[in-house]
């Protein structure tokens, strides 16, 4: 492709992903006013439209609708700072020792493809029933995707670098704050979006843990009373939450390093 | 003049050097380089020229022989030596006249007395105008330019310099030659250049030392005796396709000598 | 040679399908009857550790389990489950959400199998203000506590309520997160065993009206296509309730151990359901004969649950049948109880 038919597309693509959208929601209300599918089982567009305003002013079991969508996110960013916090630390320091990296690497392989479902019992035996287990349950998944993914991008930094640094005789500390860690975050932002993409998908069974509130906990309960109009609303705003997150996070990493992907 | 950079019998070997193995990158590897000379290192790729460069840089240590620098043996990296890769190797996070004060920034030198300096080698290297931009932004004429300002910063008494222009176009590549020399007239630092470009080579050094492969040793150690200060001009002179006539010629009979026993060996 | 005794085995299926006499019509068989069922012992696991629904059938029968009401819901909704057992709740969610099902029979009234756990301490349903209490959301004990906390006036803005699978109640409760718990076997006498005791049982609330239950549901397309085989379901059903009481002990044994369950809760559950004789479920009293099916106590109970739902946000109004009679169909009952 040309460079300018590059441009071209580059400028049309926002336009073709909103007219896919629309295309969708369009055979997505053809199907339900053709009966291809009943109500109960594909809920039409203005049947949600009309359940998502309706709780715009009566809440969903006595809560706003605007409390869940803030709730879940609350737990969810909860969780990811804490993910953050103890994940990066942790992943560099294993990317940079590798004794560090055999003692540790097992227990993270073991748990991070584990189910967290799996974990719901032994959560509430640890944590009981509040909010600390649902943020937990979030926390777990999202941080050993972060610890390897910062580990990956730790150990990733070019040897021109490294040779650089030395060339002006940096000390160790320097050359970790002045060349590993800096060099280390477009990747470690690429990683950290993926994370929060798999925490973000562990809320549902977060809050199946003793909820009263929050998306995932719409969802299930809605599901209980075949609500299904209530649980396709539910897929929406966590769909569309989910996205703008990784809108956010997107739009840090390019505050944040311009570079990545451009040098 | 003093000796400022000598090798002494070196010999470097890479991979399992038990019984004889491994990898013979340099053998018996002897040179002298003098203070404030021009030395460049000719040779086609995998000659081990730039081992020869990363030893003088403290980058690797010799398997036998010894790297001296101002007779002292070379022991790792430091700051007596500058140096500029044939990437440019800019720090993206920071901008164009940050990269330049890496390593004032690293050895800890006041901040003002930094940025006059910098600003001074910004200037030499015709950038002062770009100090605020991002790095990724130049071209990579530009970046090796803010690359050679970086190492010339500290005014360290050795350059090495590994290719620095081979990944240019050969119009920029003049352009660079010709600022390197400038600022080199200034400074007469003793600079070490690795290239594979004997034109290169013959415009810029004092001396042109010609590397033959495996194993790495000198083939032919040659005076170029063509006038400073150098410029354009200077390539399309009769004396500078001379000087070219009598080194390819050179190089091609070292190199018939060299390889000939081995072609009479029926390889 | 193992070839060779599947042959034989197969001779041996087909030659006694032959000399079967054929029973009513010639209806076809499915290949399998997939069952719904849930982990409460009931009369009908007996079914399930001999087979006798297999051979009642004359086909296979896949038994599904599902740790809930509304799970078991979702997959009759899906089509995966044929007849299953499950709660009067999640029956009234799936008939107003027009799950294309029918109810065909009472399997079990909940007396005392379903009851409210609460800690030393607290005496009363009243007593539960200021504590947690926990629930199975969805089932019928979700309703049961919500109309115990009516019928006692209990503020229940002044009740921590806790939304929790059956399967999490007791890890909660180890750990003083809650202080009470509606919920059924095994669960109930698991929180029994922790220092809790009963503090109501669901049939404390009939005489207020809220009458919950267990009922046999079928896919509406499964009945009309082998009405032959929900008769027979039927009469099978009947047939492990008679078991049942002749045999309580030896019964819960065998249900306990099928459902690898603690014998004693296991019968301490089983009594704690009313079991309505089958030829007694075509009056009002149940779910009438067709014709007066409106008037019947479990269309009414429906109704009742369904507006309570309404009340609770969890259902539409717009939503709500006029009547309930028409999801009961009684004629599969008519038949069962009419065969010898």
């Amino acid at each position: 492709m040309s460079t300018a038919s590059v441009a071209r597309s580059a400028r049309l693509g926002p336009l073709i992903s909103i007219a896919s959208v629309a295309a969708f929601v369009l055979l997505w209300y053809e199907a339900a006013r053709l009966g291809w599918a009943s109500s109960l089982i594909l809920p039409a567009p203005g049947e949600v439209l009309d359940t998502a305003l309706q709780m715009l002013n009566d809440g969903y079991r006595h809560v706003p609708l605007w409390q869940h969508v803030a709730i879940s996110l609350g737990r969810a960013l909860a969780a990811f700072a804490a993910a953050l916090v103890v994940g990066i630390p942790l992943g560099l320091a294993m990317g940079l020792s590798p004794i560090l990296s055999s003692i540790l690497d097992p227990f993270v392989q073991f748990l991070r493809p584990l189910p967290k479902l799996a974990l719901i019992p032994l959560v509430i035996v640890w944590l009981g029933i509040g909010e600390s287990s649902k943020i937990f349950l979030i926390f777990v998944s999202t941080l050993f995707s972060v610890i390897v993914g910062a580990a990956a991008a730790a150990g990733s930094v070019k040897v021109g670098r490294l040779r650089l640094a030395r060339a002006f005789g940096a000390t160790r500390r320097q050359q970790l704050w002045y060349f590993v860690l800096p060099s280390a975050l477009p990747e470690i932002f690429t990683s950290v979006r993926l994370a929060f993409g798999v925490g973000w998908t562990t809320l549902i069974a977060a809050e199946m843990v003793a909820a009263d509130s929050g998306m995932g906990w719409m969802v299930i309960n809605a599901s209980s009373y075949m609500r299904t109009d209530i649980v396709m609303l539910g897929i929406l705003l966590l769909g569309v939450t989910g996205y703008l997150l990784d809108l956010a996070v997107v739009g840090l990493q390019r505050a944040v390093v311009p570079w990545a992907g451009r040098e | 003049m003093s000796v400022k950079i000598a090798f002494e019998e070196v010999t470097q070997v890479y991979g399992d050097t038990g019984k004889g193995g491994g990898t013979r990158a340099l053998e018996h590897f002897s040179l002298e380089i003098a203070e404030r000379n021009f030395v460049c290192l000719l040779g086609p790729s995998g000659c081990g020229k730039s081992t020869v460069l990363n030893l003088a840089a403290g980058f690797e240590k010799p398997s036998g022989g010894s790297v001296l620098i101002d007779g002292k043996t070379v022991t790792g990296p430091g700051r007596d030596r500058g140096m500029v890769f044939q990437e440019p190797l800019l720090l993206p996070w920071r901008n164009v006249i940050e990269n330049v004060m890496l390593g004032p920034c690293l050895a800890g030198w006041p901040k003002v007395e930094a940025l006059a300096q910098a600003r001074h080698y910004l200037r030499l290297t015709g950038l002062e105008r770009f100090e605020r931009h991002a790095s990724y932004e130049l071209s990579g004429g530009m970046r090796q330019r803010v690359a050679l300002a970086r190492a010339w910063i500290g005014e360290p008494p050795v350059l090495l310099m590994d290719e620095p222009f081979g990944a240019l176009d050969a119009q920029t590549r003049l352009v660079m030659q010709e600022l390197l020399l400038e600022i080199w007239e200034q400074t007469r630092t003793t600079v070490l250049f690795v290239t594979h470009d004997v034109d290169e080579a013959l415009f810029l050094g004092d001396r042109v030392v010609v590397m033959s492969a495996s194993p790495g040793r000198v083939l032919l150690d040659l005076a170029v005796d063509l006038p400073r200060p150098r410029t354009e001009e200077i390539l399309t002179s009769p004396r500078f396709a001379d000087a070219k006539r009598r080194c390819l010629r050179l190089i091609g009979e070292e190199s018939r000598r060299a390889f000939g026993h081995l072609e009479g060996d029926g390889i | 040679m193992p070839i060779g005794k599947y042959v034989i085995l197969a001779a041996g299926a087909l030659a006694g399908l032959l000399a079967l006499p054929p029973l009513s019509q010639a209806e076809e068989v499915p290949a399998v009857v997939r069952f719904g069922y849930l982990n409460g012992p009931r009369p009908w696991i007996l079914g399930k550790a001999d087979q006798s629904f297999d051979k009642a059938l004359g086909t296979k029968v896949q038994w599904i389990n599902f740790p809930n009401g509304p799970n078991e819901l979702n997959a009759l909704a899906a089509g995966e489950v044929d007849i299953g057992r499950i709660g009067s709740v999640p029956t009234v969610s799936a008939l107003v959400r027009k799950v294309p099902i029918k109810v065909i029979a009472v399997s079990g009234v909940i007396a005392t199998s379903e009851r409210l756990i609460a800690r030393k301490g607290i005496d009363s349903v009243k007593a539960l203000e200021g504590h947690a209490v926990a629930y199975p959301p969805g089932s019928t004990a979700h309703y049961a506590l919500l109309a115990a906390f009516k019928v006692h006036q209990v503020d229940v803005s002044k009740v921590r309520q806790v939304q929790l699978k059956p399967g999490d109640l007791l890890a909660a409760w180890k750990r003083g997160d809650i202080d009470a718990a509606y919920v059924w076997g095994p669960f109930s006498q698991q929180l029994e065993g922790e220092n809790g005791h009963a503090i109501l049982a669901t049939k404390d609330l009939q005489p207020a009206g809220y009458f919950l239950f267990n009922d046999y549901v079928v896919r509406k397309e499964f009945a009309e296509k082998y009405p032959g085989l929900v008769v027979k379901f039927l009469k099978t059903f009947g047939d492990t309730v008679a078991r049942y009481k002749a045999d309580p002990d030896g019964s819960a044994a065998i249900i306990a151990k099928e459902l690898d369950q603690d014998p004693a809760a296991a019968k301490d559950t089983l009594a704690g359901l009313i079991y309505p004789p089958l030829n007694e479920q075509r009056t009002t009293a149940w779910l009438g004969d067709g014709h007066d099916s409106g008037n019947a106590v479990i269309t009414k109970s429906f109704a009742d649950t369904a507006r309570f739902l309404v009340e609770q946000g969890e259902l539409r109004a717009a939503d709500l049948p006029s009547d309930f009679a028409p999801f009961i169909d009684t004629s599969f009952l008519a038949k069962a109880v009419a065969a010898p």
